[in-house]
């Protein structure tokens, strides 16, 4: 049995493509992923579960994830969060200093080695239960719409999506209140990647703990009041496809922005949402129900 | 030899026109989807072609620099067999307005026979595709379109695009030939976003190097984007930190050593002394005419042909009729030896000539 320093001298297996990299290497040579995550994980000597916040450019995904290990590192819901590296708290550094700011966080390169990567240890500080520990990327929306298009050309969110223990599946619920197909057809793409990509035999649906979180539900707010009825209503492809091929499937409303205000720029500048406050509902709620499905 | 080497590719007589594929890559928001993808391509273009055209493009932040009119150019060869050229560009504002400007892409994607029309020149082919496509990107372009005329520009004397740059010596480029001769992975600092150092540095190697170089110039660097050369101005520490352990060479062009020993020292040794001497169009000619074989072995007699050729045209009276030996009954290996031999012996007769035509 080696001991932790041995392991961290010997070359390092990705923890997401478990390629070999040399001992030096920061990052994976084959998907980019960090290989912080490997060397933290080593020293925790346990399994870490990678929880993957999946959905369209521009949907928020940076937002909600930057939010919610916020929410989490300043114990709310009775969490428990302790990040591990500097580098898991970069992505809640840049989301609450820009939204103080009154600006959105830049968006999301498509290059994996400019993702934003959070390694968390979570429990539940007053039932005193066990701790997970949770790897959570902030994945590129075009990355995971050019996967989801054309399999194998993003690998690492191949095999980040055939790792996850759960899911949380973004989806634009302004747009889709709107009348807007498109939310609905990249969700339904989407699951339907992951349908595809699990070797589950058919008549088997997929147990992956996989939460629909209706972003921008401040548009429309009925999705608080019933968020599976907004889906069967409004997302009508994807509430078929969940009900059909995923067994461990739930359904949540969420809003970070409490108000909006548009700066229009001179010239050719386009026009620039503003974050005038935030509000946060619901964010917690998707994550909540994932953990506790985690283990079961 | 003479002061501007003839290639071995038909200069002379080359099409006018060659059509190429062609595919944008961009961020726009259209009914079918939003964020970088290829948002147009002609129909000639393979889904796995545009795969590796999307994993090699550029996306949000990735050119060096945030000026409006910076521009990069990334050349890769395609598992399909044909080679990309891409050239990126910033076009306004992206539409989320979440800061940063968008980057436009527009790849050209070319068979082995049209490239070589270009002399296996990937910035020939750049300045053609620059020259091809509007000024102004255009940022929503027809999902369909034709495919891509490009126009076989003269070349300059030199065969390339750009004139020598001033900023590389013969070491600095001697080592990162080296480099790269050895089939190593190398990012290169301190260069600028020299067009001209990238070019020089694709067209001293042999032609048939040439078309397996994947390289970038004035792109971030990224181990994603699979490049071996990538060009990336000023040092990046976001680079030096992706780089880090991989075994990936860091080329910091102000401090360049000599090339460690290597199998194409020979070979190294005559491009660096045609450097130093500006003898550049030599370079790129000659390497030009090495279509098939660039071994070791290869380069080595190639090398010591070219410094024969050299060597002759100060020999005396007893040297000469050494070299003249030597070559009398020397057996070629291939069409640029042969060429080669062909010019000693020009070169050997013009130097008998003055001998005996001085007193």
């Amino acid at each position: 049995m080696l001991s932790t320093s041995e392991k961290a001298s010997a070359k390092t297996e990705c923890l997401i493509c478990e390629a070999i990299n040399p001992p030096k290497a920061l990052l994976c040579s084959t998907c980019s992923a960090p290989l912080a995550l490997v060397h933290d994980s080593l020293a925790q000597e346990r399994e870490p579960q990678i929880v993957s916040v999946i959905g369209e450019s521009n949907v928020g995904k940076t937002v909600y994830l930057g939010f919610l290990l916020d929410m989490l590192s300043q114990r709310a819901g009775d969490f428990e969060a302790i990040p591990k590296g500097a580098y898991s708290v970069d992505l809640q550094q840049t989301v609450i200093s820009h939204m103080m700011h009154r600006a959105f966080p830049p968006k999301t390169p498509m290059e994996p080695d400019e993702w934003y990567w959070a390694y968390y240890q979570i429990r539940r500080h007053s039932r005193g239960s066990c701790w997970v520990d949770l790897v959570m990327p902030d994945m590129a929306g075009e990355s995971l719409a050019a996967e989801v298009a054309t399999p194998k050309t993003i690998t690492v969110i191949h095999n980040l999506l055939t790792k996850s223990a759960g899911m949380l599946l973004l989806v634009d619920a302004a747009l889709a209140a709107n009348g807007y197909s498109q939310p609905d057809f990249f969700a339904l793409k989407m699951m339907s990647y992951i349908d595809s990509m699990r070797p589950a035999k058919k008549a088997k649906r997929i147990r992956t703990p996989t939460a629909v979180v209706l972003c921008k539900a401040d548009y429309c707010p009925e999705c608080f009041d019933n968020p599976r009825q907004f889906v069967k209503a409004n997302l009508n492809r994807l509430w078929n496809m969940c009900e059909r091929r995923f067994e461990n499937v739930e359904f949540f409303a969420c809003s970070a922005v409490g108000s909006l205000g548009y700066a229009a720029g001179q010239g050719e500048e386009p026009v620039v949402p503003i974050p005038l406050h935030t509000s946060l509902q619901g964010v917690l709620e998707p994550f909540e129900w994932v953990l506790n499905h985690l283990s079961r | 030899m003479g002061a501007q080497s003839p290639v071995a590719l038909t200069e002379a007589s080359p099409p006018a026109t060659v059509l190429g594929d062609q595919a944008i890559f961009t961020s726009v928001f259209s009914h079918t989807g939003e964020g970088y993808r290829i948002v147009a391509a002609s129909a000639g273009l393979q889904v796995d072609e545009r795969r590796e055209i999307t994993q090699r493009s550029p996306s949000h932040g990735s050119l060096c620099g945030e000026a409006p009119d910076r521009l990069a150019v990334s050349v890769y060869p395609l598992a399909s067999g044909r080679f990309c050229v891409a050239h990126s560009r910033h076009a306004g504002f992206e539409h989320t307005a979440r800061g940063g400007q968008r980057v436009h892409t527009h790849a050209v994607v070319l068979t082995d026979a049209d490239l070589r029309r270009f002399q296996c020149n990937p910035l020939r082919v750049h300045a053609s595709l620059a020259a091809a496509i509007p000024d102004q990107p255009v940022v929503k372009p027809p999902l369909r379109l034709d495919p891509l005329c490009l126009t076989v520009s003269p070349a300059s004397p030199w065969g390339t695009v750009t004139a020598p740059p001033a900023d590389m010596n013969a070491e600095q480029i001697c080592a990162l030939l080296s480099l790269l001769l050895a089939g190593e992975r190398v990012v290169v600092v301190g260069a600028g976003y020299s067009h001209a150092a990238f070019e020089w540095t694709i067209m001293a190697l042999p032609l048939c190097a040439r078309r397996t170089v994947a390289g970038s110039v004035g792109l971030k660097f990224s181990p994603g984007r699979q490049m071996r050369l990538t060009f990336i101005g000023r040092n990046q520490r976001e680079a030096q930190r992706a780089i880090s352990g991989h075994g990936i060479r860091w080329f910091d062009v102000a401090s360049a050593q000599r090339p460690e020993p290597s199998a194409f020292d020979s070979w190294l040794e005559v491009i660096g002394r045609w450097w130093s001497q500006r003898r550049h169009g030599e370079i790129s000619g000659l390497a030009s005419q090495i279509i098939q074989d660039a071994s070791p072995r290869a380069l080595r007699r190639i090398a010591a042909v070219c410094e024969d050729i050299d060597r002759v045209q100060t020999a005396g009276e007893a040297m000469l009729a050494a070299l003249v030996r030597k070559y009398a009954a020397f057996a070629v290996a291939g069409e640029p030896e042969a060429d080669l031999v062909r010019r000693f012996r020009e070169a050997a007769d013009r130097r008998a000539q003055l001998l005996s035509a001085s007193p």
